[in-house]
């Protein structure tokens, strides 16, 4: 994969204003470096055959089959509808959290990316909707995949108000039974509350038959906590203040935020959700290809 | 083990290195300043954050306070290292090990101070010898050890009471300890160590060791004595406590000794121009082992102030005595100070002795007269010579004379039948007596009993006697005493002299006071000379005439009181008299060690202080008082013979009195105790290195590179511990 470096860093991202500018650029900047799509051929037609039984359509009969073997078999189809693909986006307090090395709030690459992830599906003709929440569903875009749309999501998501706590679970199983047509559900947040009702809300997601992708969006002073000499970490969601020596708390915390991640993960391998880990320095094209590569491959 | 005794424990070669123990205090300070120096940031997964302290939190804190421990430990241990404790690391040891204290104790070294001790062998005097083999005692215990130190003499010195537990302090003591020139008392020093191990114990507690070693030459003078049921029982009472007494004997069996013994001058009080015969007796002591039992011819050279003026040579008889008689002249009028010496001794205190001698024009004598002629007989007595060669210068006088003239000129006063005397005359006849002056009181029939009483035998007596009633008798008898007081002394074995055949028919009745001696009687029992002691001076008081002008008249024709004055004896007698109160003033400036002198100068000094200059170079500033114009001085029993001067403080420090003291010459034995006549307590050992190491508590220990160590182990801890916190929790 060859990309300008300068199009995808966060840092480079971050002096551009506004966030179309932002996806233009990672977008147009990924799709000159592909020979083709990987989003093609997402949506081909696939169909298999069922015997049939008293009360289907009679419509669906093969009867070439019929004909060769003189017996009844459907032809069953998949949906060809465009592919439909819904972004989750995380607006909490939480996601505010910048540390000093960080281009990015995560809020802002988690913004960031839904519009680059949006602004490929419109490219592939296909259609994109937007969700933002916190402790609820603060905004909504049914999936379209007219001209208008990206503007529309860029516009709710540059006006996505910080929440106050993160909801995740619930939000999900009211999505999953909102979200009528099934799809790829994109959830984009760091995810910071409680795995059992994280992995809740995206098994019922699975279960609603949407392939579901996870970005896992954090800092890396989360993954590192690189943090020296005393502090006073001040909580954000209503969470209390603590003083602490980092050094000596580091590989505690690390083993108490990798549990937590490696629960996450190991959840969504196990309900075939793709689980894909973004620290804002992660440079976007680096994050879209292992996403894209990851779907391609099971697609094919 | 109370606080005494753990601060007993805690001694310091460099105590002020203990300051930099403060730097302790900087790790706390650094600590309480992090803790105000914080960042601040907002944090989103607190979640897991709270969750790594709640886990570790008292872990944390444990290492923390670990990390602070050490930190403020190193400086604490690296202060300690360098301040060089003595005993930390044995108290230490023993409380982690529970050992049994078996290196810890209180050594009590008494060194033998008699002056046997300075018999030198190969050049080397036993109280040298003394000194190293205690040296290496102290060297040999551990630093733990607490050393007293006591020097046993005619009154035990306790140079160390309180136990020194720096070895260098007891050293130094040690090497500047001087013998003295007396004997030794064992009883004493057995007091002085029970005294000071109960004063040890009652400061740092029971000692776990304790032990007394004497450094001795066992000289039978001081020894004699082990055997007697005091020292015994306080042997015993020391073993009862466990106290380990042993002895590391210094002496040499075969010693033989000559000595000095007596330096004196025969004549009573010397006078210029007049040759003075001066004695010395010498002694020899052989040793038992001696080959040769032939006298031996010895060297003794006489020094006046220092010059030698002559010298004799004298066979000294093996285990014998032997006298030189020295004929001296001194051309100088006052203070001077003789020494004999005798060469080639291996012991030197005893070969010198001094005497020291007040060389006048004459012995001056004032004689007061009730009337004139009475005091005629009597300066006939005293100067019987019309020249001038006279030993004893008389001059006639009134009674006004008391009051008006300046007695202290004189060495005798006589009052010769003075009749009364008032209250003034008697106050200055006892100030004279007082300040060193002789009073002879002879009475006669003009004197009024009852004014003497009042004026000389009232509250503070300067007679002997109150004076009673005139007995009259026939023919009355003198009784010598049979010649016990030296006064009388020189009649013995001269009955013919008519000391006994003296008629006495009228005399006054004396009744004695209290500290009076008589020296002669009557036949019917009534003293008739008697004498005291008052101040520095004394007092004659004879009941008889001394002239025969006083007469009884009641018998017809009127008959003298006595025929004393007329009678051949009388010369004799007052120059007797004379002689024994002039040698008294003599011996006041010879006196033996430890014994105090005094006396007076004629002159008021402008500081009250006088600067005593000894034998050994050194000086001692003694405090004077002032008596009515003139200065009285006293100066404490030395422990040193020699001769010792005063001097004024004043520019230059002119000299204003002198005195000698001389050594004890029971010390001059050098006969040995036989080690088994010591009791089985007293375990003897012999002079030698290896003699002196059986006495020590166990092996020395330093403890400075331990600590140091300590330090770099508490250097390494202290970065694994900051290490592992760094790695944080896990």
């Amino acid at each position: 994969m060859e990309s300008s470096p300068t199009s995808f860093d966060p840092r480079q991202l971050a002096k551009l204003r506004g966030l179309r500018l932002r996806a233009r650029h990672v977008v147009e900047g990924y799709i000159a470096g592909q020979h083709r799509s990987p989003l093609h051929g997402f949506s081909i037609e696939f169909a298999e055959h069922r015997e049939y039984s008293a009360g289907d359509d009679l419509r669906h009969l093969d009867w070439k089959v019929f004909g060769r073997t003189d017996k009844f078999y459907l032809k069953q189809y998949e949906d060809e509808t465009n592919l439909l693909c819904h972004l989750v986006v995380d607006t909490s307090e939480s996601m505010t959290y910048q540390s000093a090395g960080a281009a990015m709030s995560k809020a802002e690459y988690a913004q960031c990316l839904a519009a680059s992830i949006a602004w490929l599906v419109l490219q592939q003709q296909d259609s994109v909707g937007l969700a933002t929440f916190d402790s609820q569903i603060r905004a909504m875009i049914r999936a379209s995949g007219g001209p208008s749309q990206l503007q529309q999501i860029i516009q709710v998501l540059e006006k996505s108000p910080a929440g106050i706590k993160t909801s995740a679970g619930p939000i999900l199983h009211e999505l999953a039974e909102r979200l009528s047509k099934r799809g790829v559900v994109v959830v984009i947040s760091d995810l910071l509350d409680d795995p059992a009702n994280l992995l809740a809300g995206l098994r019922h997601c699975r279960h609603r038959r949407h392939d579901v992708v996870v970005f896992h969006v954090l800092d890396p002073a989360e993954l590192d906590f690189p943090f020296k000499g005393p502090t006073k970490f001040n909580g954000l969601e209503a969470m209390p203040e603590v003083f602490a020596e980092p050094e000596i708390l580091r590989q505690a915390y690390l083993r108490e935020f990798n549990a937590y991640r490696e629960k996450l993960e190991e959840g969504c391998q196990n309900q075939q959700i793709d689980y894909v880990l973004a620290s804002t320095a992660l440079p976007f094209d680096q994050l879209l290809a292992r996403f894209l590569v990851a779907r391609r491959t099971k697609v094919h | 083990m109370d606080a005494a005794n753990l601060l007993a424990i805690w001694q310091f070669g460099s105590g002020v290195m203990l300051w930099w123990a403060a730097a302790a205090a900087l790790p706390l300070l650094i600590h309480l300043w992090t803790r105000r120096q914080f960042r601040e940031t907002r944090w989103a997964a607190m979640t897991f954050l709270l969750a790594a302290m709640q886990k570790h939190s008292r872990r944390i804190k444990l290492e923390q306070w670990l990390l602070l421990a050490l930190r403020v430990a190193i400086p604490i241990v690296l202060a300690l290292a360098l301040s060089n404790p003595q005993q930390i690391g044995s108290a230490l040891w023993r409380g982690l090990t529970g050992q049994g204290l078996s290196d810890r104790g209180h050594c009590l070294l008494v060194i033998d101070g008699s002056f046997s001790m300075d018999f030198r062998n190969a050049g080397v005097s036993r109280f040298d010898e003394a000194r190293r083999l205690a040296s290496e005692v102290i060297d040999g215990n551990p630093q733990g050890t607490g050393h007293s130190l006591l020097l046993m003499a005619q009154t035990t010195q306790t140079i160390i009471g309180d136990p020194a537990f720096e070895a260098n302090d007891v050293k130094q003591e040690l090497a500047a300890l001087q013998l003295t020139h007396g004997t030794a008392n064992l009883l004493n020093t057995l007091q002085t160590i029970e005294q000071t191990l109960a004063e040890a114990e009652k400061k740092h507690g029971v000692l776990p060791q304790r032990r007394v070693i004497f450094f001795t030459d066992l000289g039978k003078n001081t020894w004699a004595e082990v055997s007697t049921a005091e020292c015994l029982q306080r042997l015993a009472k020391l073993e009862e406590k466990g106290i380990d007494v042993s002895l590391i004997d210094v002496g040499q069996t075969a010693a033989s000794n000559h000595a000095i013994t007596e330096l004196v001058a025969e004549s009573p009080w010397v006078t210029l121009h007049d040759a003075t015969t001066f004695r010395v007796d010498l002694k020899n002591k052989t040793a038992a082992g001696a080959t040769t039992a032939a006298p031996q011819r010895v060297t003794v050279a006489l020094f006046v102030d220092g010059q030698r003026v002559n010298e004799q040579r004298v066979d000294l008889p093996s285990n014998g005595r032997a006298s030189l008689s020295f004929a001296q002249r001194l051309d100088t009028p006052g203070e001077h100070v003789v020494e004999a010496v005798l060469l080639d001794d291996q012991l030197p205190v005893d070969n010198h002795r001094w005497r020291w001698v007040n060389v006048r024009r004459a012995l001056s004598v004032l004689c007061i007269e009730g009337r004139y002629g009475e005091a005629d007989h009597l300066m006939l007595a005293l100067r019987p010579q019309k020249d001038d060669s006279a030993k004893i210068e008389v001059r006639r006088a009134t009674d006004s004379e008391l009051i008006e003239g300046d007695l202290q000129q004189y060495d005798i006063v006589a009052l010769c039948n003075v009749g009364r005397l008032s209250q003034n005359e008697g106050n200055v006849l006892r100030q004279y007596a007082e300040r060193g002056g002789n009073l002879f009181v002879l009475l006669g029939d003009q004197v009024q009993a009852a004014s003497y009483n009042e004026a000389l035998a009232g509250d503070k007596p300067l007679l002997p006697a109150k004076i009673g009633e005139v007995q009259r008798g026939n023919e009355l008898r003198i009784d010598p005493l049979q010649y016990r007081h030296p006064l009388i002394a020189a009649f013995r074995g001269h009955q013919r002299s008519g000391l006994l055949t003296t008629p006495v028919w009228n005399y006054h009745k004396l009744q004695p006071l209290a500290e009076s001696q008589t020296a002669l009687s009557l036949s019917t029992g009534d003293a008739v000379l008697l004498e005291r002691e008052f101040g520095r001076g004394r007092c004659l008081l004879l009941a008889l005439a001394s002239s025969p002008l006083s007469l009884d008249r009641t018998v017809d024709p009127p008959r003298p009181w006595s025929s004393l004055s007329t009678w051949p004896s009388f010369p004799p007698l007052m120059q007797e008299a004379a002689a024994y109160v002039a040698a008294k003033a003599e011996r006041d400036r010879t006196v033996d060690v430890w014994q105090p002198a005094e006396g007076i100068i004629n002159a008021a000094l402008s500081k009250p202080v006088v600067i005593l200059k000894k034998p050994d170079t050194s000086e001692d500033r003694l405090a004077v008082t002032d008596d009515q114009g003139r200065t009285r001085w006293q100066v404490p029993g030395q422990p040193r013979s020699g001769a010792y001067t005063l001097h004024s403080t004043d520019a230059g420090e002119p000299e204003l009195a002198s005195l000698v003291v001389n050594p004890d010459t029971r010390e001059s034995n050098l006969e040995r105790l036989a080690a088994d006549a010591l009791p089985e307590t007293l375990r003897t050992t012999t002079a030698n290195p290896s003699s002196a190491t059986t006495s020590q508590f166990g092996p020395p220990k330093s403890w400075f590179r331990e600590l140091l160590l300590g330090v770099f182990g508490l250097l390494l801890a202290e970065s694994f511990v900051a290490w592992h916190l760094g790695r944080g929790v896990r």
